[in-house]
């Protein structure tokens, strides 16, 4: 009797040990159990997006203009201290790209696992198309970023899903990396449907205007042009409107009329018709960091627009009262983003590329690529018609003037085009980019904020933990 | 209450002698009484229990020691047992008087050590186990297992992690084997494991030693199981060494009334050491000459205006913050047994008021323990117990803002926490400059709360004689509460924005264990043998809540909140699948041997990587028994030479590990639930195992006057488990890998002596414990470099400070000249080439490759997080009923990184400065030891480096304790049979030369980051008073 009772026992020992021991996560997925449905893809694509919200969040002015001549710290911050000053050092959080790689790592997820969820029936092809489009565009969106930050760097294109897959990566030549972009961002114009006009992710239409910066960045302005051209005919896409003749700039009401205006809705709205591709921000979603708040807003913001920078704005430029506060203290304050802000409950999508950006962009290239009075033509009507929208016909500059070779030489006319760029897209993460761009970033700090910066500096060094960890990965020259 | 008890009692033991004596008093008629005696005291002993062999006759003896038997036979044989004393056995012979001399068991031969799973004769211990006595860690309130168990025990190296109650601690036994966050030994608690694993804050500012549940008055004995061998029993998790705790009462089968024991213990603690800060007007002065430094200008109006009521303040805000302390601890306990039942039960609460202003700390414990025969061959044990822990504690750690240690030292002293009109307490100082330390130890309050149920019940039933078969239940639930609120008037940002938290973590473990054991004596051969299966689940349900815009500042329960900022659960579980086995044999008591081998699966690690094998042997030769070494009579009482090798293993690793893992992001992005891929898969992941050699000499001589252990092992760490850091490329920031070895060797001696033994007692017992670390191997032998200094590096020691080395300070600009190698003179530069040139009053950096550059290649090894050796000297003097009792730890040539010194030179902030700043580099031509004050140390002057380490060689007396037992006499008449009253004082004197709080700390929670002293509360001190009654 007793012996079956201890077969009994042992054969209950056995059943409940294999079960014991195969334990899966509860709250969470393991590696191979996900992804496995469309759900899945759909989560992790928005965890491509979060990360790329998560990396630029600060980071669209950290990265994008406090090296420029905007802003000045106001807050004794020592990391925005460093990076206003351009004395950047490579123990700076800022000098990490994990958040741009965290981008790259679930794009490439999407990417490893689409085609076989659609071989398993789990996802359409279409449905599977709009998602790898959208990774593919993103996996490039990051990789322009880390080029424009940091130079060369490693070129991860497949997942890392467990330990085998680890092995050390040099940084690749940014030939092989623009390669990859636009292969990448191919994909992406071709994958995503024409028909998306959404603008919280990345759609066509957001493809081609990367792909216009990245050309642009490459100097390749008749690419960039082309790319250009693409958005523009896109009617899903419109300039909003801001100058108007009936609204009277001595009237007591003017500057809240201007700070109500459509264009004042780009920022403040969301999802306006000009906006291409803007990241989402939502108190409902859990973000509880409200970055703009402390950067911008309240009586100490970190960072204050410098008063050398917020007097350059002509006085019928009404772009101006959009950008900046001026207060009876003498000081500025960018409001572009915080304009009947609550800081308490508001956020603020920022939007990354907007149509009156690629004017400027087709107008600088048209320009240099060549000076002909056509090209002069072509170049400043699109100037002129963002012009234009600041501040009426007065405000446009006469055809009399660009024209005259005297008064403006090829370079003087990118440079007022790379002026206007400045006022338009102030405060929006582009001017430190268009400086390096144009090559004209060293003598903007030279002249505006008394900087010498070595030509080596132009990009970030890597981060020191970076340098530690791996061993083919050097670190920028500048910086050793 | 009680006295009516207890002549019910008698009463009742008096019918039934009453009801006996009629039944057999037509067969005998034999009477008999005596007196039984105490042979130390020569007092009578009560509650013996006389018994007639052969016969159900018995009675105790009374508060005389006096019996009386009636009704038996002449030639009967009486038979005399009580706990704690050797049991005789008298014949009558026809006398009616028998008077009979109890003596003590004395605790050597028959003395029983606890090993897993069983008992064991501790002469017949082949591997090395120590055992240290419940009663040496009740002396101080706060006193924990950890801190009682400090400087006992060779080769057990102990740190505390802070001086906050309940604080987790870092122990080592044998060297730091494995470097993954389980560095801690098994605990096992009444036969049952429990995790050791510390527990974090909810604020991430501290972590909390499970342990702590556990009241130290509840133990009877602990058992430390060093070497593999000992340990392989229970195998995978055994490789830092086990701790086996054994609580009080309900564990044995004698007739013993029922004894109450009160005791209380009220102490007075304080900080144990305070740091030097600079007044307002010195801490003026250098923030001045830090900004000038810099280039800047200070013109905040504490600067400017020095003499103003709000800024002409000299604060030391130490004084503000720390506070002596007043903590109790009261216990009642109650035991007894009989040939069928015995019972142990005990009620604790302990007040442990810390020392840091507007906290609380109370515990409350309960214990039952009971164990019962069933019938002949069947008994069982039940054991019940149950914690509570109740703490409001603000922020301790140095690393944030809010904490309390941080603004203590950093906290500008030229501002007071009052407001100099009103004498109310200000919210903030200065022109909202710093927060008042005060007032956010009054308004953030922040709760840890954590409660803890354990039930045991086993049945053991004797199948054979000698063959025993138990099976048990253990299961656990705790549940722990943590909130958290920080009002809006505490917020930098505007509009200012509140922060409430609250976290809820469930958990339980559940254990199911069936043994079989046999034991037999025949002839001259002993042979005992275990097996055994068990399984093993842990589970745990992690819910944090938090929000913002709370409706009311001070009434906040989460959902006062009108936003959560973040919701998130989080649930967890493993299982453990255990086979073992063990046999212990011995010849005549002189050849000794064991094997053990236990199997385990766990569900931590990859399919084909679950199952661990853990084999063990041992050898043992008592050379002292062998009749060659009969000269030595009289003088030699034991002589043993042990031998063991075993194989333990480490299972520390995430739950989920080797599956890797996606999760859903704590935000979503627009409104669609984003998942992240957070860890990659290792398949390959596995245990970790130490490989142990273990040699050992027992010696005692002089009948145990003078006894000798030493001991000597090799441990080789294989396949550690390790959150490997990654490259940022990757994504991830790392992976749990099996990676690299470690390998410990040393020696351990304990000498324990009587040196006097007449009227006067002394004992004195001296360990002393050298351990050797080194790193053996790592993944393509690369160096690894954890933290900002921890260095991991073949043939070196486990981390290593590798760092800058500090030659001096350029007294001026003139005096930093670089020679390069092609003749050519600079200046050494910070960085790169471009870099800033070192000026009169930076530091001079060793330039180890000679390019001119102070960069990452120029760091070496400079320092040595572990001690040389480490040593405890325990002393004790008895006089009649005095007794005084004294213990020293010494830890020497361990090296710490003062991070803290180092964050306060740095001045990242406006934070004040220690007095070692006045000596300062000020103007060129200065020549100075300590580098210029510079704002935000731009050319890194306190980077880590040699400067900021130190030497933290301490010897500490821990303690010393004078008790006085009330004579016996005095008692009797109030129903006591002993008090005992003492006075203690706990860590009253520390010899170090280490600057910062404690020379004794270790605040990363990184097991591999040693020695880093990032600030935390150091060990209190404390002044107390006891009493312990026994009725």
């Amino acid at each position: 009797m007793k012996k079956y009772m201890y077969i009994i026992m042992a054969c209950l020992l056995f059943n409940t040990s294999c079960n014991i021991l195969d334990l899966e996560p509860e709250t969470s997925w393991t590696g191979s159990n996900i992804p496995t449905e469309e759900g899945h893809l759909n989560g992790i694509l928005y965890g491509g997006y979060e990360r790329l919200r998560s990396a630029l969040s600060t980071g669209f002015l950290i990265y994008g203009e406090l090296r420029a001549e905007a802003f000045y710290n106001n807050a004794f911050q020592i990391n925005i201290d460093k990076a206003i000053n351009n004395t950047l050092d490579y123990d700076m959080s800022y000098a990490s790209w994990q958040s741009f790689y965290e981008v790259i790592k679930q794009a490439n997820v999407v990417l490893r696992y689409a085609p076989e969820l659609v071989q398993t029936g789990a996802i359409t092809e279409a449905n599977a198309d709009h998602l790898m489009g959208q990774a593919y565009t993103l996996r490039a969106f990051a990789y322009f970023y880390i080029i424009r930050i940091w130079g060369e760097a490693p070129l991860i294109i497949k997942p890392f899903l467990s330990d085998e897959d680890l092995e050390d990566y040099g940084r690749a030549p940014l030939s092989e990396m623009y390669e990859q972009i636009h292969q990448d961002l191919t994909e992406g114009a071709s994958l995503i449907p024409a028909s998306n006009t959404e603008r919280t992710i990345l759609t066509r239409a957001a493809v081609h205007a990367i792909e216009a910066h990245v050309y642009a960045w490459e100097h390749n302005y008749e690419q960039a042009i082309i790319s250009i051209d693409k958005v523009l005919a896109n009617t899903n896409y419109s300039l909003a409107s801001l100058y108007n003749p009936s609204w009277n700039p001595g009237a007591g009401d003017f500057t809240a009329q201007v700070q109500a205006s459509d264009y004042a809705a780009i920022f403040n709205g969301g999802r306006h018709k000009e906006s291409i591709f803007e990241l989402a921000f939502n108190l409902a979603d859990g973000d509880n960091t409200r970055f703009l708040t402390s950067y911008f807003s309240g009586t100490n913001p970190i960072i204050r627009v410098r008063s050398e920078f917020g007097d350059t704005f002509d006085s019928n430029d009404w772009r101006g009262i959009v950008s900046n506060e001026w207060s009876s203290t003498g000081t500025y304050k960018a409001i572009k983003y915080i304009i009947g802000f609550s800081a308490d409950v508001d956020t603020r999508n920022i939007v990354l590329l907007r149509l009156s950006d690629l004017y400027l962009l087709k107008a600088e290239s048209i320009m240099a690529l060549e000076d002909t009075d056509d090209s002069r033509n072509e170049a400043m009507g699109l100037v002129n018609t963002i012009r234009h929208r600041a501040g009426g016909e007065t405000f446009e500059i006469p055809a009399s003037d660009y024209l005259d070779r005297n008064l403006y030489s090829q370079d003087d006319l990118i440079d007022l085009i790379l002026e206007e760029r400045k006022f338009e897209l102030c405060y929006e993460g582009y001017r430190w980019f268009d400086l390096v761009r144009t090559g004209r970033a060293i003598d903007v700090l030279r002249e505006r904020r008394e900087l010498e910066l070595d030509p080596r500096a132009l990009i970030w060094p890597i981060h020191i933990d970076e340098i530690r960890r791996g061993s083919l990965i050097e670190q920028n020259e500048y910086y050793r | 209450m009680m006295i009516y008890n207890r002549t019910k009692n008698k009463a009742s033991f008096f019918l039934f002698f009453l009801l006996l004596f009629s039944f057999s008093i037509h067969a005998q008629d034999h009477k008999i009484s005596g007196t039984v005696t105490d042979s130390q005291t020569g007092e009578g002993v009560r509650g013996v229990l006389v018994s007639v062999k052969g016969s159900s006759i018995n009675t105790l003896t009374d508060e005389k020691g006096v019996y009386t038997l009636s009704g038996i036979s002449a030639d009967a044989v009486l038979s005399f047992t009580f706990i704690g004393m050797k049991s005789t056995e008298v014949g009558v012979d026809g006398k009616s008087n028998v008077d009979v001399i109890m003596e003590k068991v004395s605790l050597d031969i028959d003395e029983v050590v606890v090993v897993g799973y069983g008992t064991q004769a501790k002469r017949d211990v082949t591997g090395s186990i120590v055992s240290v006595s419940g009663d040496d860690m009740r002396t101080n309130p706060g006193g924990t297992i950890v801190s009682g168990l400090q400087g006992k025990v060779p080769g057990m190296q102990i740190t505390s992690n802070s001086g906050e109650p309940g604080a987790g601690a870092t122990i080592q036994i044998r060297g730091a084997s494995s470097i993954s966050g389980g560095s801690e030994p098994l605990y096992i608690i009444d036969g049952v494991p429990i995790d050791g694993e510390n527990m974090s804050s909810i604020t991430g500012d501290a972590t909390f030693s499970p342990l702590a549940s556990i009241d130290p008055n509840d133990i009877e004995s602990i058992e430390i199981l060093k070497d593999a061998a000992s340990g392989a029993i229970y195998g995978s998790r055994a490789a830092n060494g086990v701790v086996i705790i054994t609580t009080k009462g309900g564990n044995r089968f004698e007739v013993a009334k029922p004894r109450i024991t009160l005791s209380h213990t009220s102490s007075i603690v304080e900080m144990g050491r305070k740091m030097d800060v600079m007044n307002g007007g010195q801490f003026r002065e250098a923030y001045v000459e830090a900004r000038e430094n810099n280039g800047q200008v200070a013109n905040q109006p504490w600067v400017t205006n020095p003499h103003h009521p709000y800024y002409n303040n000299t604060t030391d805000w130490q004084d503000i913050l720390f506070r002596n302390a007043y903590q109790n601890v009261s216990n009642l306990g109650l035991q007894g047994s009989s040939e069928s039942f015995s019972y142990g039960i005990s009620l604790g609460y302990r007040n442990l008021q810390p020392t840091v202003v507007h906290t609380d700390y109370g515990q409350m414990n309960a214990r039952g323990n009971f164990s019962y025969k069933l019938s002949k061959n069947i008994s069982a044990e039940t054991r019940l117990s149950y914690s509570d822990i109740d703490y409001t504690r603000i922020l301790s750690s140095s690393g944030s803002y809010f904490s309390a240690l941080r603004a203590a030292l950093f906290t500008n002293p030229v501002f007071a926490p009052f407001d100099p009109l009103t004498g109310e307490t200000v919210d903030w100082l200065g022109q909202r400059e710093q927060r008042n330390p005060l007032a956010v130890a009054e308004k953030v309050p922040s709760t840890f709360k954590r409660n803890n149920t354990s039930l045991t019940q086993n049945v053991t039933v004797e199948i054979l004689k000698g063959l025993k078969f138990k099976t048990s239940i253990y299961a656990t639930f705790s549940n722990n509460e943590q909130s958290y609120y920080q009002p809006k008037t505490f917020s930098s940002s505007t509009p200012p924005r509140d922060d409430g938290r609250y976290q809820q973590t469930e958990s339980s473990h559940l254990v199911q264990e069936n043994t079989l054991n046999y034991s037999r004596l025949l002839k001259k051969h002993r042979i005992s043998v275990v097996l055994g299966q068990s399984i093993e689940k842990w589970t745990s349900n992690e819910i944090i809540h938090q929000g913002e815009d709370f409706v009311d500042p001070n009434v906040t329960p989460i959902q006062g909140a009108a936003r959560m900022t973040r919701v998130e659960q989080n649930r967890s579980e493993r299982g453990l699948l255990s086979f073992f086995g063990r046999m212990n044999y011995s010849y005549a008591g002189k050849y000794l041997t064991s094997f053990t081998f236990r199997r385990d699966g766990s569900s931590r690690f990859g399919a084909n990587r679950r199952f661990g094998n853990f084999p063990a042997v041992t050898l043992g030769w008592r050379f002292s028994d062998e009749n060659f070494m009969n000269f030595a009579n009289g003088v030699l009482d034991n002589g043993m030479i042990r031998g063991s090798m075993g194989v333990t293993g480490n299972q520390f690793a995430p739950d989920y590990a080797w599956q890797g893992g996606f999760s859903p992001a704590t935000s979503r992005y627009d409104g669609n639930v984003a998942i992240l891929h957070d860890a990659m898969m290792n398949r390959l992941l596995g245990w970790e195992t130490t490989t142990q050699y273990n040699a050992g000499l027992d010696l005692s001589f002089f009948n145990k006057r003078v006894s000798f252990t030493a001991d000597i092992y090799k441990k080789q760490s294989e396949d550690l488990l390790f959150s490997f850091p990654l490259n940022d490329f990757t994504g991830f920031n790392s992976i749990t890998r099996n990676f690299g070895s470690v390998e410990n060797k040393g020696f351990e001696l304990l000498l324990e002596t009587v040196n006097l033994d007449k009227a006067v007692r002394w004992e004195t017992g001296v360990n002393f414990s050298l351990n050797r670390n080194k790193v053996t191997a790592l993944p393509g032998g690369e160096d690894i470099l954890i933290g900002d200094f921890s260095l991991g590096r073949i043939g070196e020691p486990a981390g290593m400070f590798f760092a800058h080395r500090a030659l001096g300070v350029y007294a001026s600009d003139e005096d930093n000249v670089y020679h390069a190698p092609d003749g050519t003179v600079g200046q050494y530069r910070r960085g790169s080439v471009t870099g800033e040139a070192f000026k009169g009053g930076d530091m001079i950096w060793d330039d180890i490759d000679g390019n001119g550059i102070i960069d990452d290649n120029d760091r070496v090894i400079i320092g040595n997080p572990h001690p040389k050796f480490i040593a405890g000297f325990n002393t004790g003097v008895t006089y009649k009923d005095i007794s005084l009792k004294a213990s020293l730890y010494w830890s020497h040539g361990n090296q710490v990184m003062n991070t803290l010194r180092r964050r306060r030179n740095q001045m990242l902030t406006v934070g004040n400065l220690g007095q070692d700043a006045l000596q300062r580099w000020r103007a060129q031509g200065d020549v100075a030891d300590f580098p210029m004050l510079r704002y935000q140390d731009i050319m890194g002057n306190f980077r880590p480096s040699s400067f900021t380490m130190e030497d933290a060689s301490y010897i500490r007396l821990q303690e010393i304790v004078l008790g006085y037992n009330v004579p016996s006499k005095y008692l009797k008449r109030f129903l006591l049979s002993s008090i005992n009253v003492y006075v203690s004082g706990t860590n009253l004197l520390t010899w170090t030369s280490y600057s910062g709080f404690d020379p004794e700390v270790s605040t990363s929670i990184n097991p591999f980051v040693l020695g880093d002293d990032n600030g935390a509360l150091p060990q209190s001190r404390s002044y107390n008073f006891g009493i312990t009654a026994r009725f």
